[in-house]
């Protein structure tokens, strides 16, 4: 807000893009809470009345629950394998490998390939291979598409890792093992932790590969698609989307805040800026 | 050599892709000798150094410490220890857990083992620093945490890659001598790599002198500067004034050799080098080794013309032009022993030097 009175008008116009560009942004996302809390089955204004009946409803459909304790136990399995695999990953992609490029593309192809075209490519893939649609298809169509998230995180935290360590701890008589549990490891902590945490939203978040792999075992974005066919059941769904929404940003927010402070550390720990 | 040869390099060779890195490379070690490697960046002395601590495997050859061959043993089963260039201090452990860091695999009672760390945080003058982390240490304390986390292994043999490379140049000479006194109590070899050849002369027993691959000459520092075995080496220690000539008569010890620049030179051969009459050669010459005079010196002499007269305090620098020299001579004088008198650019001087300036060398 300083800045308005130095720059005056040019400023101000900054200002009243950037508030736009909030409210784009944010305003249909808050809809959703506004709505959640609203004593009407209909989504309109103006609102009718405070209530937290969608919330109580919420917490008593036992399908629902079901559906989440799938998600989170898909997002759980996915975010583990996904950064084992993105740690492996990323600790060979930061030397200078040749074709390094180009195996970092490979690796993340899966970022920009559309879902939909994943979850069709495994659905005839898993069903040719005859392995049953249920949780575990959705495993394995999640560590796909975690594994870039996992290699990106993971690889800021190895940049400027210095190689040294390593040896020197293998000179100070470790073995290879040791030294990944004694030096790598507690290094690497805040990005694992970070990389768990995102790996754990794209899963947790993904509907698509979920809804062509399930079968049976619906998860929670499945489990919301389905219910919107019942008009009723909308405020619902809105109740379950807001909390999910809070989970969400609190997660991402918690994961940036790691990985962060693993940077600020790694970078204090290497005599920069100090 | 009667010297029993504690750490052997025998016929050591590693190439990485179209570059040989070390080429045949052969060599003892004294035990407890402090025996440096030295030559410009890109010459082998870091990667025989990591051979020789386990970090690299050499494609032929032999590395033997203390009559075992060590060649193919991993790092972490050999009896060396490595102080790194970066010192690569674990930073997510503090001083103490970083001394402690390599006790581990010993398996000492806590109490020995307390004792040692005590032992070497004393060594190195840090105690009270336990808890330290190494971002609060400076990089002559994490340099001396690297030396005490590897000594208190109790190694064999240590390596140390450039380790006062990253030191302002004060620090970088109180370690010289703090390194090389340490050295002397705790009685281990220690192979020292540097590319800072005044560093290496300072504080080494022998040195390795390395250039592209291959050991050019190993001597003790006073050999290496007086008697340079060939142009290379001569070049890479000090500065070095050199003659084209070709050798003309032999008489016992004494060469005879004529160059055009400095004309008939007479100049004392090393024992055990061999020339022919007839064999052109080199004749070297230390700048400091020249003097300048006004009058007509007794010494053989020259007639001479200063082009440049650098004034460094303690000392002179001058270029000397003389009719037939490939370029400017480089003397250097020091300022006690001119008596305060200057030579000034186009002054006429004459050129002198003593019977044992001269070195010859293979052309």
């Amino acid at each position: 807000m300083l800045s308005l009175s130095k720059h005056g008008q040019h400023g101000r116009g900054l200002a009243v893009y950037a508030l736009a560009y909030l409210v784009f942004l944010y305003v249909p996302v808050l809809l959703l809470p506004l709505f959640s809390f609203n004593d009407s089955l209909f989504i309109a204004f103006p609102l009718s009345g405070f209530t937290i009946q969608w919330y109580a409803a919420l917490s008593e459909d036992a399908d629902m629950r079901a559906a989440l304790l799938n998600t989170l136990s898909v997002g759980t399995v996915a975010s583990l394998l996904s950064t084992i695999l993105g740690l492996l990953a990323a600790k060979a992609l930061i030397r200078p490998l040749p074709g390094r490029a180009l195996l970092l593309g490979f690796a993340n192809l899966s970022l920009f390939i559309p879902e939909i075209v994943i979850g069709i490519a495994l659905l005839i893939l898993i069903t040719t291979v005859g392995i049953p649609l249920s949780l575990m298809s959705v495993v394995i169509g999640h560590v796909l598409i975690c594994i870039p998230f996992a290699i990106l995180v993971l690889m800021s935290r190895f940049e400027g890792f210095d190689a040294s360590l390593e040896e020197a701890s293998r000179d100070l008589g470790e073995s290879a093992w040791m030294t990944f549990w004694r030096v790598t490891f507690p290094l690497m902590l805040p990005g694992i932790v970070a990389s768990l945490l995102l790996t754990f939203i794209v899963s947790f978040d993904d509907f698509m590969i979920a809804f062509f792999l399930c079968g049976t075992d619906t998860t929670l974005p499945v489990y919301i698609f389905g219910e919107l066919r019942f008009p009723y059941k909308l405020p619902t769904v809105l109740a379950l989307g807001s909390a999910i929404l809070i989970v969400s940003a609190v997660l991402v927010a918690f994961a940036e805040w790691v990985r962060r402070f693993g940077l600020v550390g790694a970078a204090r720990d290497r005599g920069i800026g100090v | 050599m009667a010297r029993e040869d504690f750490v052997r390099i025998e016929n050591v060779s590693k190439r990485f892709g179209a570059t040989l890195a070390v080429d045949r490379a052969s060599f003892g070690i004294g035990r407890g000798e402090f025996f440096s490697l030295l030559g410009p960046s890109g010459c082998g002395k870091t990667t025989l150094l990591r051979m020789i601590g386990g970090f690299a495997v050499p494609d032929s050859g032999a590395i033997v410490l203390d009559g075992e061959d060590i060649t193919a043993v991993p790092p972490n089963k050999r009896p060396t220890n490595m102080v790194f260039q970066s010192y690569a201090i674990f930073p997510h452990l503090n001083v103490r857990d970083n001394i402690a860091y390599g006790l581990r695999n010993e398996h000492l009672p806590t109490t020995e083992r307390n004792a040692r760390v005590a032992e070497a945080l004393a060594m190195i003058r840090l105690e009270g620093y336990d808890t330290r982390r190494a971002h609060e240490l400076s990089g002559g304390e994490r340099q001396r945490v690297a030396l005490a986390r590897a000594l208190v292994k109790r190694p064999k043999l240590l390596l140390l890659d450039e380790p006062l490379g990253a030191l302002d140049k004060r620090l970088r000479e109180a370690m010289q001598v703090e390194l090389r006194q340490l050295q002397r109590e705790v009685g281990i070899s220690f192979i020292f790599v540097t590319h800072d050849q005044e560093e290496a002369l300072s504080m080494s027993d022998r040195i390795a002198v390395m250039e592209k691959g291959r050991v050019l000459q190993i001597a003790d520092p006073k050999t290496l500067y007086e008697a340079p075995a060939t142009r290379a080496v001569a070049d890479f220690i000090g500065t070095m004034n050199f003659f084209e000539g070709c050798l003309t008569a032999m008489a016992g010890e004494i060469a005879t050799v004529e160059t055009r620049a400095l004309n008939h030179l007479h100049v004392a051969m090393h024992p055990g080098t061999t020339f022919g009459a007839g064999t052109r050669v080199l004749v070297a010459i230390r700048p400091e080794k020249f003097t300048l005079s006004r009058e007509p010196p007794g010494a053989p002499a020259i007639m001479a013309r200063v082009i440049v007269a650098t004034y460094l305090g303690d000392r002179s620098h001058f270029q000397i032009a003389i009719e037939g020299a490939a370029g400017p001579i480089i003397v250097s004088a020091q300022n006690s022993a001119t008596g305060g008198r200057r030579f000034e650019p186009e002054e006429t001087v004459y050129l002198s030097w003593p019977a044992d300036g001269p070195i010859l060398l293979p052309a």
